[in-house]
């Protein structure tokens, strides 16, 4: 069984059980170190699992440990400057895992995608650290939708991260929410060094 | 619009000297009991809106509606054009249904589908709007709270033995209600209500930059007229202190500084999305920020943050307290977009009440009344005793007015020396998402008042936490979500089981907060 993703990313198994016992925390798609570290335990390369391992939460102040924290949504702005580098537990400003969809309320990232973020610094990490990261089996993150399915199947209830604004993929039924989402991750990447660069000077 | 209305009206109380050495740390103390009141004040509403109307029966309402008229779609846009508030929406939606009205013929079906959709995103987007609109006043009122007690934090004045020190918790800190303003000339008293046009008025009166109507005087406190009179007032005193070098700050009096992530000028709840579903955000990134003076101009900064963030530029405003005037509005707001300033408090509030005053008009136009789709039903006005008859809704008020108080009684630590702020700042956002969001929106919304006629809404009492046996503060927290549990189970109204869930997870949470002291 595959989800379709609205051209977001590859279709993708959306029937594995979680891995019950996973090496290593981190907060999403694309940002695990090693082989065998997503949530299914299974990926086989740096930069190349399917999902979260952190203990799933919903947000801000939320998370058990180090690293597991999300981020956009709430969070001041050099907290959001971080995406999934929170040093301390309760210390993460959103939920795990960040979907595609999700941009940053604050700070330089402000209005911009929060995965986009997320992996370009991952990436940094890997390679200073001599590690080739593998391509993110979606290349803007996971979408909701498919994070919606993958966390049924495995008994949740549904996944959603916080706020009451309403459905970050949501349409107005005129519009498209694939092209926003694209759209987003577009403005996103455009900006991503001079984010990351007012960021770290911040 | 008249700009002079206030000239014959009390004006006189604004040029008295109000402040003045004697009651400089009272006037600080009052201004941070002015900011808290408001707090609540604009929960209440913010709570009482369903960001999330369902677009599709709205739009459906509207066809059919439309189908039964048979009016031709070009006049129905023509009439729609014309409604008050109609010059605040969007440029781009205003274009959207121009287009509609323009586009080849092509039946009238088919054009009242179009039209129905419009109409329906109108609802899912300016009611968000609206919602975000006053969520961020809450934002900046959270900070104007901070800052006023910063400033007030340490400052001492040559021949007083005082040293400034702030009081963000007790039974004369936090507001009851109905809350009648303390020193507000002319009279005002305000009411915790659901979303409507009269409280968004009331709204306009907190937030007013001229003086309201009415001359009559109370004396239980130091007069004002406006929030930002009162901070002038407060500043010029300070100032003649400060050039008789009277005034200085013990320098490592506690404050909550910048830098250290307490504050955050948006989150997700202060934006919506427009009607091309870009996230739209109400508070600039760089608007307001948290200063801890150490000095008077520090001081003065502080101050002045608060009084443009809340009225705007004095001299750009006027209002004659009684009248809105929406087609005067996108100037207005123009001023402030084309500095790259936000729009001040009073802006946002004006344009919430044209935006409801639009789409309460397109329900008249078309004989609807889409209120239940994005106002809960929530009591208007409730006090203390309002529940006492109905326990469920008792207990579980009971728990978030206590939860409520327990936010600031943390705050209050923020200001005591050798507290954890950082820790106990954490606390305080995890209460404000997880523990009092919970409990107002998510659980109340589920429960129903008032002979279940109403939907159950926040009394934001003050409950002394302080008082009890317990060992601690956030004992005395728990035990009313424990007993709220009790109650339901007790009581056992159809929901029980799925209250009980909710409240069970709100007691998890809460036992994670840090404990602080009476």
């Amino acid at each position: 069984m595959t989800e379709k993703n609205n051209e977001l990313c590859p279709n993708l198994p959306t029937d594995k059980n979680f891995d019950p016992s996973p090496t290593h925390l981190h907060a999403c798609m694309g940002l695990n170190e090693c082989a065998q570290q997503d949530v299914f335990g299974t990926n086989k390369c740096c930069g190349q699992g399917l999902c979260s391992t952190a203990v799933p939460h919903v947000c801000k102040t939320m998370n058990e440990c180090r690293g597991q924290g999300g981020c956009g949504l709430f969070g001041s702005g050099s907290e959001q400057c971080f995406p999934g580098e929170n040093s301390c537990k309760y210390q993460g400003t959103c939920g795990t895992p960040i979907q595609a969809e999700r941009f940053s309320t604050n700070g330089p990232n402000m209005g911009l995608s929060t995965w986009v973020l997320a992996r370009k610094r991952f990436e940094d990490r890997m390679w200073a650290k001599d590690k080739i990261p593998g391509d993110s089996p979606c290349q803007y993150g996971p979408p909701e939708q498919w994070l919606d399915a993958i966390y049924k199947f495995n008994g949740y209830a549904s996944y959603d991260s916080c706020g009451a604004s309403g459905d970050k993929r949501c349409s107005f039924g005129y519009n498209d929410p694939t092209r926003s989402t694209k759209e987003l991750v577009r403005r996103s990447k455009e900006r991503l060094e001079d984010v990351v660069k007012e960021c770290d000077c911040n | 619009m008249s700009s002079n209305f206030f000239q014959s009206a009390a004006g006189d109380v604004s040029e008295l000297d109000n402040v003045t050495p004697d009651n400089l740390f009272d006037a600080l103390q009052q201004a941070i009991g002015i900011e808290i009141a408001t707090i609540p004040l604009y929960l209440y509403t913010y709570y009482s809106i369903n960001r999330e109307p369902d677009q599709n029966a709205i739009s459906e309402q509207f066809y059919t509606a439309m189908q039964s008229q048979q009016e031709h779609p070009r006049d129905l846009i023509d009439r729609i054009a014309q409604l008050d508030g109609y010059c605040v929406l969007d440029e781009d939606f205003r274009r959207q249904l121009l287009k509609v009205r323009d586009e080849p013929y092509e039946g009238k079906d088919t054009a009242y589908q179009r039209l129905a959709l419009l109409l329906g995103a109108a609802y899912s987007v300016y009611v968000n709007k609206l919602a975000a609109f006053v969520y961020s006043v809450v934002v900046e009122e959270m900070l104007h709270t901070s800052l006023a007690a910063n400033v007030l934090s340490g400052l001492q004045l040559k021949g007083s033995a005082t040293t400034g020190a702030p009081k963000l918790y007790g039974a004369d800190i936090l507001p009851t209600w109905p809350f009648k303003w303390v020193g507000h000339e002319p009279p005002v008293e305000l009411r915790l209500s659901p979303l409507t046009k009269d409280q968004l008025f009331d709204f306009l009166k907190v937030e007013t930059p001229t003086k309201l109507p009415g001359t009559e005087l109370q004396a239980q406190a130091i007069p004002f007229t406006t929030i930002g009179e009162f901070y002038q007032s407060i500043i010029d005193c300070m100032e003649k202190e400060n050039d008789q070098g009277h005034l200085s700050y013990q320098l490592d009096a506690p404050q909550l500084a910048p830098g250290n992530s307490y504050y955050a000028p948006n989150n997700i709840n202060s934006i919506y999305y427009d009607t091309e579903h870009k996230p739209t955000f109400t508070n600039s990134d760089s608007g307001g920020y948290l200063i801890a003076p150490m000095n008077f101009e520090e001081a003065k900064r502080a101050m002045q943050m608060i009084m443009d963030q809340g009225e705007g530029l004095k001299d750009e405003i006027h209002w004659d307290g009684e009248t809105i005037d929406c087609s005067d509005l996108n100037a207005r707001r123009q001023n402030y977009i084309d500095d790259g300033k936000e729009l001040p408090h009073f802006i946002k509030f004006m344009e919430c009440h044209c935006l409801l005053t639009f789409l309460e008009g397109l329900e008249t136009m078309f004989a609807l009344n889409l209120r239940s789709h994005y106002v809960f039903d929530n009591p208007c006005c409730p006090t203390a005793k309002t529940y006492e008859q109905d326990p469920v809704a008792a207990a579980i008020d009971r728990a978030a007015s206590a939860a409520f108080s327990y936010v600031f009684l943390m705050l209050d630590h923020c200001y005591r020396p050798g507290s954890d702020q950082a820790e106990i700042f954490t606390s305080i956002h995890k209460s404000m998402m997880w523990v009092i969001s919970t409990l107002c929106q998510d659980l109340m919304n589920q429960v129903t008042c008032l002979n279940k006629t109403k939907i159950l809404a926040p009394t934001f009492q003050f409950v002394d936490l302080t008082a009890s046996k317990a060992d601690h503060p956030r004992r005395v927290l728990e035990e009313s979500i424990e007993d709220a549990i009790l109650v339901v189970n007790r009581e056992k109204p159809e929901n029980a089981e799925k209250l009980c869930v909710v409240l069970d997870h709100v007691l998890t949470r809460v036992k994670t907060l840090v404990e602080v002291t009476a």
